[in-house]
């Protein structure tokens, strides 16, 4: 199987620092990338450098990034345009915000499947879009504006207009974070749901481990804008390699099995401005040894599985 | 219409009233405690004391002050606002108003279209190409706009566009009525004096909405569904940021009033700001309450028609 989207070595740079940095992906159709790590560790800026959404001040390069058989990195803005939506498009983490307030639930769909069709009736296909993501009475929900719609709903509605584009690569920016808990449960059903109807790859970006584990075929661990670990998802969660995963696995299995101290990491994200030489988690590590001052490439080892550090057991 | 907003229709109808009637009463009594006496002021301070009290007799004001309100109001319902105190003849206030506001109308909307014609334009161009020349060109200028007095704009207009260059006549009006491309002629240095400093306003207002909204997150979902930047521009951006812009609009249009009052006279417009003027000097106070009274329902009626546009603009506010 050839893949969907690989990507060489992207940074990031904000003015003269490097926000993310060594980032190589391969995204294969069918297939779901969990991307782990806590807030700031650059798992949206860099699935955002991916559509060239990056806000301003932010810049990003790469030394290869091929979709399909398709160089992005010689296209211009103008002719990159038709990749987004229609090849990879993107579930934001405000499903609120995600929605122009002065436009019906309706406008938006039609104006997504503007995108592909050209002069069908859009409102039987937009009603069926509506009614697969669980929205009951599709067709009234047309004529709601998004202020009408709980969060959960407009979740779903965005995840409806992004299956109307028949995306090749669906990215998910922490879709959940901002619904409570069954409304969780649920969104993630209908992620899975999404995986076996269609045969685009995901990303889905979160930091919760739980939700990653339940959801992905590989994870990718990133820690202060690099990649630490990654690996087949069972693989790693039977047995983490870096000290970073395996301190994010403690913590989550402290969380669930409600223990009375909770397994943390000491320490903070370093800021960007501010990166320790060497392992960038060497600060907060407790395993840190002579050697690990010196810069650490992602090695291979096992097949599929990488680590950025240089511990061997 | 459904029940909710029929009853919102109800219930604004109401407020409406209500304020008019307020305001009909701070007209009204402001008017009684100016100082100075209106029999005097028309028939002189030496008139003799028979002809000066004929005078009240006939313009009701030897009556209790709560009765001449109640006739004045009652009449003013009807559209009679009694008779002019100086104008030759006692002419009726009420004709007054109606051959003036139709020329302060004209002034008024000219200036109004050219403020919101011109901010539209300014105010787009500054949010993109914020922070570069253009942008900081038009701050500039937006803030020489609002520092300048209108009637002070008004003779500088004047003294270049008329005098100088002779483009546009220095004083008078052609009315609408006989001819139209008169009156924009005519009525073009009054109408920038009035606009300049409001379109300044109303393009840094539009400018700020539009930063504002272009950081939105549904900005940037709009792009990532692979829309066109002058589609996001103008559904999305535009389209959202007209809310607050036709807000202030519509809170500026009693500014607009003053502006026309005072620029009327600059330019000799006869108009219903240059009428209140005369009649003011000549404490024709019939006509100065009528003035009064139609400058505050225009008023009135212009907030709710902004309201109403605004209801139109965003739905949330529908709820």
């Amino acid at each position: 199987m050839s893949a969907l989207l690989k990507v060489r070595n992207l940074r990031i740079h904000a003015g003269p620092v490097e926000v993310v940095r060594q980032v190589d992906l391969v995204l294969n159709a069918g297939e779901t990338l969990g991307v782990i790590g806590e807030s700031g560790s650059g798992k949206t800026v860099t699935c955002l450098a991916l559509l060239r959404l990056l806000p301003d001040g932010l810049t990003a390069g790469a030394d290869a990034m091929v979709w399909r058989d398709a160089d992005l990195g010689s296209l211009s803005d103008r002719e990159f345009r038709p990749y987004r939506g229609r090849q990879m498009a993107m579930v934001f983490q405000d499903p609120v915000g995600s929605f122009n307030p002065v436009k019906t639930i309706g406008w938006h769909l039609r104006t997504a499947l503007d995108r592909r069709r050209a002069g069908a009736p859009w409102r039987p296909l937009a009603v069926t879009l509506l009614a697969d993501v669980g929205i009951p009475h599709p067709d009234a929900v047309l004529e709601r504006y998004p202020h009408q719609l709980s969060g959960g709903m407009l979740q779903r509605a965005l995840i409806a207009m992004i299956v109307a584009l028949e995306p090749g690569l669906i990215i998910a920016d922490e879709p959940t974070t901002n619904l409570d808990n069954i409304v969780e449960q649920q969104i993630l059903a209908l992620f899975r749901d999404l995986q076996e109807r269609l045969s685009a790859a995901f990303v889905f970006i979160t930091h919760d481990i739980g939700i990653a584990a339940q959801i992905s075929d590989r994870l990718l661990v990133m820690y202060a804008g690099e990649v630490v670990e990654t690996g087949p998802a069972a693989a790693i969660l039977a047995a983490p390699r870096h000290p970073y995963t395996r301190g994010l696995i403690a913590t989550a299995r402290a969380l669930t099995a409600r223990a009375e101290t909770l397994a943390e990491i000491p320490g903070q994200l370093p800021l960007p401005g501010a990166r320790p030489t060497g392992c960038v988690f060497r600060p907060r590590c407790a395993v840190a040894r002579p050697g690990c001052e010196a810069p650490q490439p992602l090695r291979a080892i096992a097949p599929g599985r990488a680590i950025r550090c240089l511990l061997d057991d | 219409m459904s029940p909710i907003a029929f009853r919102r229709m109800l219930r604004r109808a109401g407020i409406l009233l209500l304020t008019m009637s307020a305001g009909a009463l701070v007209v009204f009594f402001a008017m009684k405690a100016a100082p100075g006496d209106p029999a005097l002021a028309a028939l002189g301070e030496n008139a003799r004391p028979e002809l000066v009290a004929a005078f009240r007799r006939e313009h009701n004001l030897d009556q209790p002050v709560v009765l001449q309100f109640i006739a004045w109001i009652t009449g003013a319902v009807r559209g009679d606002f009694g008779r002019s105190l100086t104008l030759a003849g006692g002419v009726p206030v009420g004709q007054l108003i109606a051959s003036r506001l139709p020329v302060t109308a004209f002034i008024g909307f000219y200036a109004l279209i050219l403020a919101a014609g011109v901010s539209l334009l300014v105010g787009i161009v500054a949010a993109l190409q914020r922070g570069r020349f253009l942008d900081t060109a038009m701050t500039s200028l937006a803030v020489l706009g609002v520092s300048m007095p209108d009637f002070w704009l008004g003779y500088v207009l004047v003294f270049f566009l008329a005098l100088n260059v002779p483009l546009f006549p220095s004083y008078g009006f052609v009315s609408p009525a006989d001819s139209l491309g008169g009156a924009l002629l005519s009525g073009f240095l009054p109408a920038v004096a009035i606009a300049a400093p409001m379109a300044a306003v109303f393009s840094r207002v539009l400018r700020a909405a539009l930063l504002d909204v272009m950081h939105r997150p549904y900005v940037q979902v709009q792009r990532s569904l692979g829309h066109g930047p002058a589609f996001v521009f103008v559904h999305s951006i535009l389209r959202n940021a007209l809310i607050p812009y036709v807000t202030v609009i519509g809170l500026q249009v009693r500014y607009l009033l003053g502006g026309v009052v005072v620029i009327e006279r600059v330019f000799g417009i006869p108009g219903l700001g240059s009428l209140m003027v005369d009649a003011a000097f000549g404490r024709d106070y019939p006509v100065i309450q009528a003035c009064a009274l139609t400058f505050l329902v225009i008023v009135l009626l212009t907030n709710l028609l902004v309201d109403l546009l605004c209801t139109r603009l965003d739905p949330r506010a529908r709820a």
